[in-house]
This record gives C-alpha cells, structure tokens and sequence, in this order.
C-alpha cells in the first residue's frame, strides 16, 4: 500500500462514528434491538445532556431512529440502529482494521 | 480480531446488567421459602393442598413483577434484546417453566400420597426426578443465560426436600423444613445485597431528558 492509499484510508474514516461517545452508543445499540434513553444513559456512563447531544448528531446522519412514545402518561424514548447506521457502523470497524493493521510497525 | 472481543464483552454486561438488581433471585428465594411454608402448614395440622402450595408461592411471583416494574425499570431503563439472546431467553423460559411445573407436580404426587415417598429397595424415584430435574433444570439455565448464579441455586432447589423425606423418620425430624428456609435465606441474602449495590448505584434519575 502506497502511502497516498494509506492517507486515503485514514481520510474515509467516519467522522460522524469516530467520535469516542458517539462509538460507544453505537456499539451498545448495536448489539441489541433497542434500549431506551435511561438504559442507555446507565450503560454509556454519558450525562442525560451529553447523550441527548450525540444522539441528536446520530439521528441527523441516519444512524439510529428516536421513536417517542408515553408510557404511563409519561415520555420514553425508544433508540434503535437504522439499517444505515448498521452498515456504517459495521463499514467503520471494518476501516479502522484495516487502516490500523497497514500502519508499519 | 479486538473489536469483536469488544462488542462481545459489551453485548454480555449490557446482558448481565439484566441480574443485577438481585430481584431474581430474590424471587427464586422467596419461591423455595413458599414451597418450605406448604409442609410446614402441614407440619402443624393445616393439612396439604396444591392450593396451599401455590399460594404460598405467590408473594414470589408478584414480587417478581412489582420488583421488576417498580424498582428496576426506573432505575435501569428498558432494553430489548437481539434475536440470539431473545431466543436464548426463551429457551430459558421453557426450561424453567418445566423445571418448576415438574417440581410442583412431584409435590403435589407425592403430598397427596398419589406416588409413594417411601423409599423402595433403598432408592426414592420421586426424589431422584427432583434431584435431577432442578440440577439439570437449573444448570442449563445457568448456561444459557450466563447468569452462573444459577449454578448454585439449582443445588439449593435440589437438596431441601429430599433432606426432608429422609430426616422426617428420623431424630432430626423437627429440623427436616429448616433446610428450605436455610436454602430460601441463602438466595434471598445474595439478592438482597446485589439489590442494595444496585439501588446505590443507580438512583432514580431527577427528570431524565428525552429529547
């Protein structure tokens, strides 16, 4: 790999995804179908304002789809990966591999 | 391959976060406490009923529910698992629903005199099926649900009734029921402490913003 390839490889990382906050709830909805706000927020460590402002940056690129709903006369809000965000986020560790694996030692 | 070893560790604390609150195993407690209470009654002239046995046994399953809705969820959120896990839940479900009808029939059976407690040729089959079906019962739970405290539990579910039809006969008779209550204490103990740790760790949040 040239080291033009290797720049260029860096330069595709999602900027969006790469983010250390944004890459932790990704991972976390990732590997369920959905959680809530709070469950969220209990396993992220992130502050309810932290998160709320990633998660607004994540549902603008497509990532996760917010569904808000009431419960007991009450807001919950119910997180989920899109398809797109998916993809990106498999798209992403996918990147990060390879970009990391090409860097001499 | 780190990342997947990454998303594997996350994908088990997000599951085991489940447990945590001890509220099952509060339940579990509270259910042998139920199934000890049912002889007991007996014990002191109330005599023995599959109604008595399921009553006694009901506490648990509202705690269980109220604990879950009223002290967990609103600390802890809501999550819905993926496929693999909802199977494995599922599967669990199946197991532990058949363990505990299994058991309770044996009880009811073996209560109402229907199959004999009396030992035949030194060997109870009634007892055997109990040993096996909560050992069994419980370790493939365990297994499934990566919740290894299940392990244990299914030892404690195991031996208190068999200890009880072999020391009824006995000098010991009088201490035959204590061995549900010291099984029933020793799970209701565990959940208590993790259910203390958990509603330290997790207060109810003020006002948790949605937006």
């Amino acid at each position: 790999m040239t080291k033009e390839d290797e720049f260029h490889s860096i330069a595709e990382i999602d900027r969006i995804i790469h983010e250390p906050s944004r890459l932790t709830i990704l991972a976390h909805l990732y590997v369920v179908e959905s959680a809530d706000f709070l469950f969220l927020m209990r396993q992220t460590g992130l502050t309810s304002g932290n998160l709320s402002s990633h998660l607004s940056k994540l549902e603008a690129a497509g990532y996760i789809e917010i569904k808000k709903e009431f419960v007991d006369k009450k807001p919950h809000t119910m997180l989920s990966l899109t398809d797109a965000g998916r993809t990106a986020f498999k798209e992403y560790v996918q990147s990060m591999k390879h970009v990391l694996d090409e860097l001499p030692e | 391959m780190t990342q997947n070893i990454d998303l594997k560790e996350i994908e088990k604390k997000v599951w085991t976060s489940y447990f945590e609150d001890g509220i099952w195993d509060i339940f579990l407690g509270l259910l042998i406490l139920g199934m000890g209470l049912a002889p007991l009654l007996e014990d002191i002239g109330m005599g023995l009923s599959e109604y008595w046995i399921i009553s006694t046994m009901l506490p648990a399953m509202i705690f269980l529910f109220v604990g879950k809705k009223y002290i967990a969820i609103p600390r802890m959120g809501v999550v819905k698992f993926g496929p693999k896990r909802k199977a494995k839940l599922k599967k669990m479900q199946a197991i532990l629903f058949i363990v505990l009808i299994l058991g309770l029939i044996i009880g009811i059976l073996v209560a109402t005199s229907i199959i004999s407690p009396e030992l035949a040729k030194g060997i109870s089959i009634p007892i055997l099926v109990w040993i096996g079906v909560f050992i069994i019962g419980f370790s493939l739970a365990a297994y499934l649900l990566d919740f290894n405290r299940l392990y244990l539990y299914g030892v404690l579910y195991a031996i208190p009734h068999p200890a009880r039809m072999m020391l009824k006969h006995t000098d010991f008779a009088g201490i035959s029921l204590s061995i549900f209550f010291v099984s029933a204490a020793v799970m209701v103990a565990i959940g208590m402490v993790l259910l203390i740790r958990f509603l330290r760790k997790y207060p109810l949040p003020e006002e948790v913003s949605n937006d």
